[in-house]
């Protein structure tokens, strides 16, 4: 199972739940900033977790399918709606309206699900997108340096071969090889949910004595295996000690 | 309390009449350790000489023309707007060439002290030629739309990426530490420290020296102007605009199918920026040496709202 971080639960599928301001504080009821964890007793929270903890690939539609602006339906239940959007860029299943089901009534959660979209309100705001961003940093530097050195010790130990990880939302792959008591680290960044400065913090983490950007080296390639030149860039560094 | 005091003096010179603008300015700004007065600010419109002057009388006039007008040198920093747009004749790339070259034979010989150079114009080609005029000469000048939108000046000498990001800073403060821009840039101090005074010996910032435990101050042209408009200096710094753009356009790719685009996008950016990388990297090494987990944070998350804006999802369906 995954686990709440902040205002997001970390879904065993690698990306996010969030829920956004506007559905926090009108359809929940709660403040706009606090933990999901203190909603994760709530119906729709539940079924977000429940159905869609390793696939943010909705059943069905709110109105058409849109391509990526397709917005999923969520059911719990008879009672209980949610309209869901997943935003592939930030890697976030997004809550993004709840209402309680009563079919054919003015009330009903859909026709507020299309009320709401016709008034262009039920999207993720930049206010909301930002917040997710700076969740995801604050993760990132919790990962560090303790999850970092974690993943290098295991790849040291586990010389010649591929260790993956996460530190915070950025995937890594590490390498450790030795050449005549030379020990290199190589690793691969998916870039996908990253940004330079995010990168950044993933090198000075990994790197055991980082003073100098300049001892790392971009490569082309892991020891094992070529980079997926469609998400991934390469550096390598020497290991002290 | 913020004094303005402003006069408005007409002098006659080879051209013309000369409308210049002078402001005293005195501020007392929200960093009054930290932060010089604003320069001394003068507007000055250029020469016109009669057209059938042979090329030597020319040069010879606009050299007296510059030596006249650039009354130097003058107590503290100075900076001066020639404003092309002053004159009811455009002139012409003869003349425009002469006056770069002349105004760059004194920028060059430092005759002034702390001295800026501006030269304004609204129409957008004649500043593109004295752009290329002066990358063509060196000569350390400023190009902006008018004397009242130094805020969008911008050297007309070719620099780097990181020198850019430096003066965009010290542009949106009027007067910058070694230490304001190393913290908004999140770069180490020493790397801002020398590109500060490159910038400061190529004739494109002021310089005010320090004292005990107050470092040298920056200052771009729109410190001049800062106070004209009676707000106190900024001292909310941001990452330069065109490094957001980047990370930014960089975010637009991730999460569509762009093939190989985004890890090019990336190769490019590196490579372009590797010296603020390096200088980001050094500082959050710092940080992470100094258990500063707010610091780093503040550092990860600078460009978050950019980021944010560009991936900005579209409801229009």
């Amino acid at each position: 199972m995954g686990r709440f971080h902040r205002g997001a639960y970390i879904a065993d599928g690698g990306y996010e739940h969030r829920v956004t301001a506007r559905c926090l504080e009108e359809d929940l009821g709660a403040p706009e900033e606090g933990e999901l964890e203190s909603l994760s007793g709530h119906e729709i929270i539940r079924a977000l977790r429940h159905k869609h903890e390793r696939d943010p690939t909705p059943t069905d539609t709110v109105g058409p399918a849109a391509g990526a602006m397709t917005l999923g339906v969520l059911r719990y239940g008879n009672d209980h709606r949610g309209a869901t959007w997943f935003d592939s860029r930030a890697g976030v299943l997004w809550l993004c309206a709840y209402r309680v089901h009563r079919s054919g009534m003015p009330d009903d959660a859909f026709p507020y699900f299309d009320g709401l979209r016709r008034a262009r309100r039920i999207f993720p705001t930049d206010a909301d997108r930002e917040r997710a961003l700076r969740d995801q940093a604050i993760r990132l530097v919790e990962s560090i340096p303790e999850e970092a050195q974690r993943l290098v010790g295991e790849a040291a130990t586990r010389q010649g071969e591929e260790c993956a990880g996460m530190l915070g939302p950025v995937p890594v792959c590490l390498v450790v090889i030795e050449i005549e008591g030379i020990r290199e680290l190589h690793i691969a960044v998916d870039i996908r949910r990253a940004d330079p400065n995010m990168l950044a913090a993933v090198l000075v983490g990994l790197c055991p004595n980082p003073d100098e950007f300049g001892a790392w080296r971009p490569t082309t390639a892991l020891p094992t295996r070529p980079l997926d030149r469609t998400c991934e860039i390469g550096y390598s560094c020497l290991l002290q000690g | 309390m913020n004094r303005l005091t402003k006069y408005v003096r007409l002098t006659s010179g080879p051209g013309g009449i000369l409308v210049t603008l002078l402001a005293d300015v005195f501020v007392e700004s929200v960093m009054p350790s930290l932060t010089p007065a604003a320069p001394t600010w003068d507007v000055r419109a250029p020469t016109v000489l009669p057209l059938m002057l042979s090329a030597e009388e020319r040069r010879s006039q606009f050299a007296a023309w510059v030596s006249n007008t650039i009354t130097g040198p003058v107590a503290g920093p100075y900076v001066l707007s020639v404003d092309l747009d002053a004159r009811d004749r455009d002139l012409g790339v003869v003349e425009l060439d002469e006056l770069v070259i002349q105004l760059g034979a004194q920028l060059k010989a430092r005759r002034f002290g702390e001295f800026l150079l501006v030269v304004t114009t609204h129409d957008p080609s004649m500043r593109e030629v004295v752009r290329a005029l002066a990358a063509s000469h060196e000569v350390p000048i400023y190009l902006a739309p008018s004397p009242y939108e130094l805020d969008q000046a911008v050297p007309a000498m070719d620099l780097t990426p990181l020198q850019g990001s430096v003066l965009q800073v010290v542009g949106q403060v009027g007067w910058a530490t070694t230490s304001v821009v190393a913290q908004a840039l999140g770069s180490h101090q020493a790397t801002i420290s020398n590109v500060l005074a490159n910038l400061a010996s190529a004739g494109l910032l002021l310089r005010t020296e320090g004292s005990g435990r107050i470092g040298h101050a920056y200052g771009h042209p729109i410190a001049a102007t800062a106070v004209a408009t009676d707000e106190p200096l900024r001292t909310t710094v941001t990452i330069p605009d065109a490094l957001n753009d980047e990370i930014a356009a960089i975010a637009r790719l991730a999460g569509q199918d762009p093939g190989q685009m985004l890890t090019v996008a990336w190769q490019e950016f590196l490579d372009r920026h590797h010296d603020l990388m390096a200088a980001t990297y050094s500082n959050m090494a710092r940080l992470m040496k100094e258990n500063d987990r707010a610091g780093l944070i503040e550092l990860v998350t600078r460009s978050a709202a950019a980021h944010a804006r560009a991936t900005a999802p579209s409801d229009e369906t």
